[in-house]
C-alpha cells in the first residue's frame, strides 16, 4: 500500500511537471497575435459600450482610441483578419461572454462568401486567444469541416511549436496592443479604379448572409443595438453587390446600415494602404470620425470622459499617442510620413525645397499634401506646377493654416543641395515638438 | 495508425489502462482485439490477408505436429512434414508475391521482352501494398519452420497464435519476432511492473526522439537534395547521402525502439533490433547489428539451409549473394533494392577475400589492432561502404543511383561547406544546427550502448524527482523540436513500404 501511494505521489508530481512545462512552451511559442489584440478586451470586457466586428477592412478603419478622445465612447475593435462572417459570428458569441455592450457594429465585407473558415492562419489570429471551453469546441466544429484540421485550433501548439528557432525577446515579454484591437496601416498606395454601382441587384443568398442574420438575431435577442457597415475601398462590382445585399438584410431586421461605398467620406487617392482593399491611417481616421458622429447622433452611448471608472482610458490615449509618434519616427519614406501627418492630433511645419522638385518624383505627393489641407489648394498646385519652394504651417489645435510659395532660405547653403523636404511635427496636446525629419533628394529620411 | 499520430497517442493509453485493469487470463484477448483494431485503422479489408496468413501457419503447425506422430514410417512422416512446410511457404509467399512483387515481375518481364524486341505489354495491377505484409508473413513462416524443426510445440490456442502474428507494437515494421520468444510470453502475459513501465516509457521517448526530431528533420534535407540531384550536386549530395544513413537508422530504429517500449509497458520483452550498427568495424558486423531480427531470420531460415559456410568458400560466397539479394528484394520490389542487397554481399565477400592481405599489412606496418585509430579507420571504412550502398536504396532507380554517385564525386562546389548554402535545402541554420546536435547525441548514446552502458539504468538510479524532470524535459524537447503537427505532413515510416 505504501509503495502504491508513493508511486501515485510521484506520478502526480511527474504529471504536474509535465503539465506546467507544456503550458509554458505552449505560451512561449504562441506568436501572440491573438494575445496582443484581444487580451485587454478579455480582461476588461465589461467596460466596453461598443464592439466592432468584421475583418481586416474594419480592423484598419475603426480606431477606438480616437472615438474615446473625440466622443468619450468606450469601444473595442475585435475585427479579425481575413475571416468570413461565420467566423465573425462565433467571435461575437464568444465576445458577448466577456462584455455586455450597448451596441455592436459589424462590417459586412465578404458577406457573399460561401466558405466558413477563410485562411487557417488568419483564423488562428482570431481564435487562439479564446480559452478552450465548450463554446470554443462548438465554434471549431462549426467552422472547420475536416476533423483532422481541428486539433490545431484546440491546441495551437501543434502549429506554433515549429517557431522555436524564431523566438526572440518579444516572445518572452508579450505585450498588449495600444490600439484597442484596431490596427493603423501606414502604407500608401495608389488605388485601383473603383467599379460603378451596378444597376441590378442580384441578391444571392450565401453562407455569409445566413450568418449575418444569425449575428443580428443573436444581438437582438440580448437587447444589443446593431449597426451594419460596409467600409470603403476601391470596390469591385461583386463588392457593390455585397454592400447592397447587406442593405437588404439591414432593412429586413430594421437595423441601421452605413454603406461607405455610397459616401464620399474618404479620398481613395490618398487613403489606401494597398491598391485594392485596405485603408491607411488617414482613411481610417475619417471613417472613425464618421462612425463616431453617426453613433452620437443616432444612439444613446454615454460619454465616459472625466469619469473615475474610466480614468485609465486617458492614460491609454497618451500611450496610444506616444505609439503613433514612435510609428512616425520610424517611418523612412515621405509618402507614409505625410499620410501620418494628416492626424489632427498633430500640428506640423513643412518646407519643400523648390530645386528638389519633388512633385515629379512621385504622383502620390500632391494628393497627400492635399489630404493635409483638406483638398488641393491653389498655392499647392502652383508650387507643384512651377517647381517652386512650398512652405506650410498647419496648426490643427487652432484650426489654422498658412501656405506660401517661393520662400527661400530655410536650409543652410551646404544643406541646400541635399535636403528636399523638412517636416517638424508638434504634439497637439502639449505643444512639444515630437519629431523633426529631413528627407533627401531621393526622399529617403536622412 | 502511425506511432507518431494523435490516434495512437489516444489508442495506446486506453489499451494499456484496460490491460492493467482486466484479469490476467483475458489480457491476451484484449491485446488481440487491440491489434486487429490497430491494423484495421489502416485498411480494414486487408485484415483478411493477415487472417489468411495466421490461419495457414496455424494449421500448418498443427498438421506438422500430427504428421510427426503415428505409426507410419519415418520417411513418410518426414515427407508429409515437408509437404506441410512447403504448403505454408507457397500459400504465404504467393500472397506476398501477388501484392508486392506481381507488378514488379510484369514490368521486368515487359522490359526484358522489350530488349528482345518482343511486344507483350502485360498489364499491371496496381495493388495497394498491405502494410507490414513482409513482416508478419516472415514472422508466421518462421513459426512454421520452428515447429518443423521441433524447436517449439505447435500452438493450440488459435487466438493466442493470432496475437503472436498480429501483436500491434511490432505488427507493421518489426522486429520480426521468434515464436520461441514471443509465444511463450503471450501464453502467460507478465504482471506489469513499475520498472518495466518506466523502461518502456524511456524507450518510447528515445524512439520518438529518433523518429520525429531526427529522422523527419533529416528527411527534409535529403528529400530536397535527392529530389533534384541534377541541381544539388557535389557537396550537397555527399552531405545528403551521409545524412540519409542517419535518417534511415533513426527512422527504422526509432520505430523499433517505440515498439520495444510499447511492448515493455505491456510487460512483454521484444528482441533488440539495432545495436549501434554504425560503430561496426566490418560490413559483416554491421549486419549483425542492423535489423537484427531480419538478419537472423535470413541467417536461420535461408543462409544456413542453403549450406551457410559449411560447403567451401565458393558456395559460401554464392549463399551470401543469394541471401543478400533476397534481402534486398524483401526491402522493395525494384532492382535498385536487389543491387543494394547484392552490394552488401559483395562488400563482405571482398572483405573475406582480402582478410589474409589485411593481416599481412597490419603485421608489416606494425599497426596496433586494438588502438582507437585503427578501430576508427575500420568503422569509417565500413560506414563508407554501407553508405555507398544506401544510395541505391534511396535513389528512385538504379540508374539514378549511378548518376548520383557520379555527381557526388565529379561536381566541384567545395565552397558549399562554408558559405551557408547547406541551409537552403529545406532546413534553415537553426534547424540544421539542431539536427547536428541531435546526431551527436545519438552518437554518444550509441557509444554508451556499444560499451555496455545502459543509460536507462542510469536514469532509473536517480531520485524520483530527477526522473520526473528527465521525462518532462524529454517530452517537452520532443514536442518542441519534433517535426509534427499542422502543416507537417507526417512522413510515413520508411519501413512501412516493406
Amino acid at each position: 500500500m505504501k509503495k502504491y501511494l508513493k508511486g501515485l505521489f510521484w506520478g502526480c508530481i511527474g504529471a504536474a511537471f509535465l503539465s506546467a512545462g507544456i503550458c509554458f512552451v505552449t505560451k512561449l511559442t504562441d506568436p501572440g497575435y491573438g494575445y496582443s489584440r484581444n487580451k485587454e478586451f478579455m480582461d476588461e470586457g465589461e467596460t466596453y459600450d461598443i464592439l466592432f466586428f468584421g475583418n481586416s477592412h474594419a480592423a484598419h478603419a475603426v480606431y477606438p482610441m480616437e472615438l474615446w478622445h473625440n466622443y468619450g465612447m468606450a469601444s473595442y475593435n475585435l475585427a479579425g483578419f481575413g475571416i468570413p462572417l461565420p467566423a465573425t459570428y462565433w467571435v461575437i458569441k464568444n465576445a458577448l461572454d466577456y462584455a455586455q455592450p450597448k451596441m455592436v457594429v459589424v462590417d459586412c465585407y465578404s458577406i457573399g462568401r460561401e466558405d466558413k473558415t477563410g485562411k487557417k492562419e488568419m483564423l488562428h489570429a482570431s481564435l487562439d486567444a479564446i480559452p478552450l471551453n465548450a463554446k470554443k469546441v462548438r465554434m471549431i466544429r462549426d467552422l472547420v469541416d475536416d476533423p483532422k484540421e481541428r486539433l490545431e485550433f484546440y491546441w495551437d501548439f501543434t502549429v506554433y511549436h515549429d517557431r522555436w528557432w524564431d523566438l526572440d525577446q518579444a516572445d518572452f515579454e508579450k505585450s498588449m496592443g495600444l490600439e484597442k484591437g484596431a490596427q493603423i496601416a501606414v502604407d500608401v498606395a495608389p488605388p485601383e479604379e473603383m467599379a460603378r454601382e451596378p444597376d441590378k441587384f442580384i441578391g444571392k443568398e450565401t453562407v455569409g448572409t445566413a450568418y449575418l442574420r444569425r449575428i443580428i438575431e443573436e444581438c437582438q435577442s440580448r437587447g444589443i443595438d446593431v449597426l451594419l457597415t460596409y467600409i470603403p475601398f476601391p470596390a469591385s462590382e461583386e463588392a457593390w453587390q455585397e454592400a447592397m445585399c447587406a442593405e437588404r438584410i439591414a432593412k429586413e431586421y430594421g437595423v441601421s446600415y452605413i454603406n461607405f461605398l455610397d459616401l464620399q467620406v474618404v479620398d481613395l487617392e490618398s487613403d489606401c494602404a494597398d491598391k485594392d482593399s485596405h485603408l491607411n491611417g488617414s482613411g481610417g481616421r475619417k471613417v472613425t470620425e464618421y462612425i463616431g458622429q453617426y453613433i452620437e447622433k443616432h444612439y444613446d452611448i454615454p460619454d465616459h470622459r472625466g469619469e473615475d471608472a474610466y480614468a485609465e482610458w486617458d492614460d491609454d490615449y497618451r500611450r496610444y499617442t506616444d505609439y503613433k509618434i514612435d510609428t512616425m519616427r520610424n517611418l523612412q519614406s515621405l509618402d507614409k510620413y505625410l499620410m501620418m501627418c494628416s492626424d489632427p492630433a498633430f500640428s506640423c511645419y513643412i518646407y519643400v525645397d523648390g530645386d528638389a522638385d519633388i512633385w515629379k518624383q512621385n504622383e502620390m505627393y500632391l494628393p497627400l499634401f492635399g489630404n493635409l489641407l483638406g483638398g488641393k489648394t491653389d498655392k499647392l498646385e502652383e508650387a507643384a506646377a512651377s517647381g517652386s519652394s512650398y512652405f506650410l504651417v498647419l496648426d490643427n489645435q487652432k484650426g489654422s493654416r498658412r501656405e506660401s510659395v517661393g520662400e527661400e532660405g530655410l536650409f543652410d547653403v551646404e544643406e541646400k543641395d541635399s535636403v528636399a523636404v523638412q517636416i517638424t511635427v508638434v504634439n497637439g496636446q502639449d505643444g512639444v515638438i515630437v519629431d523633426n525629419k529631413r528627407f533627401d533628394n531621393r526622399l529617403n529620411q536622412f | 495508425m502511425l506511432f507518431n499520430s494523435l490516434h495512437f497517442l489516444i489508442f495506446f493509453p486506453i489499451v494499456v489502462g484496460m490491460y492493467y485493469l482486466i484479469p490476467q487470463k483475458v489480457r491476451a484477448y484484449w491485446l488481440l482485439a487491440a491489434s486487429y483494431y490497430f491494423y484495421m485503422c489502416w485498411n480494414a479489408k486487408y485484415v483478411v490477408l493477415l487472417l489468411f496468413s495466421t490461419i495457414v501457419t496455424y494449421v500448418s503447425g498443427i498438421l506438422l505436429e500430427r504428421c510427426g506422430r503415428g505409426d507410419i514410417e519415418e520417411k513418410r512422416k518426414r515427407r508429409r512434414r515437408k509437404l506441410c512446410v512447403a504448403a505454408s511457404f507457397i500459400l504465404n509467399l504467393s500472397v506476398l508475391f501477388i501484392f508486392k512483387y506481381l507488378d514488379f515481375g510484369i514490368e521486368s518481364l515487359n522490359r526484358i521482352l522489350g530488349y528482345l524486341h518482343i511486344s507483350l505489354n502485360a498489364p499491371s495491377f496496381d495493388l495497394l501494398l498491405p502494410v507490414g505484409i513482409s513482416f508478419y508473413t516472415f514472422q508466421a513462416l518462421g513459426y512454421t519452420v520452428d515447429v518443423y524443426r521441433g524447436e517449439i510445440y505447435a500452438e493450440k490456442n488459435f487466438f493466442r497464435y493470432a496475437l503472436f502474428v498480429s501483436f500491434f507494437p511490432q505488427l507493421v515494421a518489426g522486429p520480426i519476432e521468434r515464436s520461441k520468444n514471443l509465444l511463450r510470453q503471450l501464453d502467460r502475459p507478465a504482471k506489469p511492473k513499475f520498472d518495466s513501465f518506466r523502461e518502456g516509457v524511456l524507450l518510447m521517448l528515445w524512439g520518438y526522439f529518433m523518429k520525429v526530431v531526427l529522422a523527419d528533420r533529416i528527411a527534409v534535407f535529403v528529400d530536397t537534395v535527392y529530389g533534384d540531384f541534377e541541381t544539388y550536386t557535389g557537396v550537397y549530395l555527399i552531405v545528403a547521402t551521409l545524412l540519409f544513413a542517419v535518417q534511415i537508422y533513426c527512422d527504422f530504429s526509432g520505430y523499433s525502439v517505440i515498439a520495444l517500449g510499447a511492448a515493455k509497458i505491456l510487460g512483454i520483452q521484444l528482441m533488440e533490433n539495432f545495436d549501434a550498427p554504425y560503430l561496426s568495424a566490418s560490413v559483416a558486423e554491421f549486419w549483425r547489428r542492423w535489423h537484427i531480427s531480419l538478419s537472423g531470420w535470413f541467417r536461420d531460415y535461408l543462409y544456413i539451409p542453403l549450406g551457410g559456410n559449411r560447403k567451401g568458400k565458393i558456395r559460401k560466397y554464392v549463399n551470401l549473394l543469394v541471401t543478400f539479394g533476397v534481402s534486398g528484394l524483401w526491402h522493395g520490389a525494384d532492382w535498385s533494392y536487389v543491387i543494394w542487397g547484392l552490394l552488401n554481399g559483395v562488400w563482405q565477400i571482398i572483405g573475406d577475400v582480402l582478410t589474409p592481405l589485411k593481416k599481412k599489412m597490419v603485421g608489416l606496418l606494425d599497426v596496433k589492432k586494438d588502438s582507437l585509430s585503427h578501430k576508427c579507420i575500420r568503422v569509417a571504412t565500413t560506414f563508407f561502404l554501407v553508405d555507398l550502398a544506401w544510395v541505391f536504396f534511396r535513389a528512385d532507380s538504379a540508374f539514378s543511383a549511378l548518376r548520383i554517385i557520379k555527381r557526388m564525386f565529379t561536381a566541384k562546389n567545395h565552397w558549399v561547406w562554408f558559405d551557408g548554402s547547406l541551409f537552403t535545402c529545406g532546413l534553415n541554420r537553426q534547424n540544421f544546427t539542431l539536427m547536428i546536435w541531435g546526431i551527436l547525441l545519438l552518437f554518444v548514446v550509441d557509444i554508451c550502448k556499444y560499451r555496455g552502458i545502459s543509460l536507462r539504468k542510469v536514469v532509473a538510479e536517480q531520485d524520483y524527482w530527477a526522473q520526473c524532470l528527465i521525462v518532462t524535459a524529454a517530452v517537452l524537447g520532443i514536442l518542441l523540436f519534433g517535426m509534427w503537427g499542422a502543416g507537417y505532413d507526417a512522413a510515413n515510416f520508411i519501413y512501412f513500404q516493406f
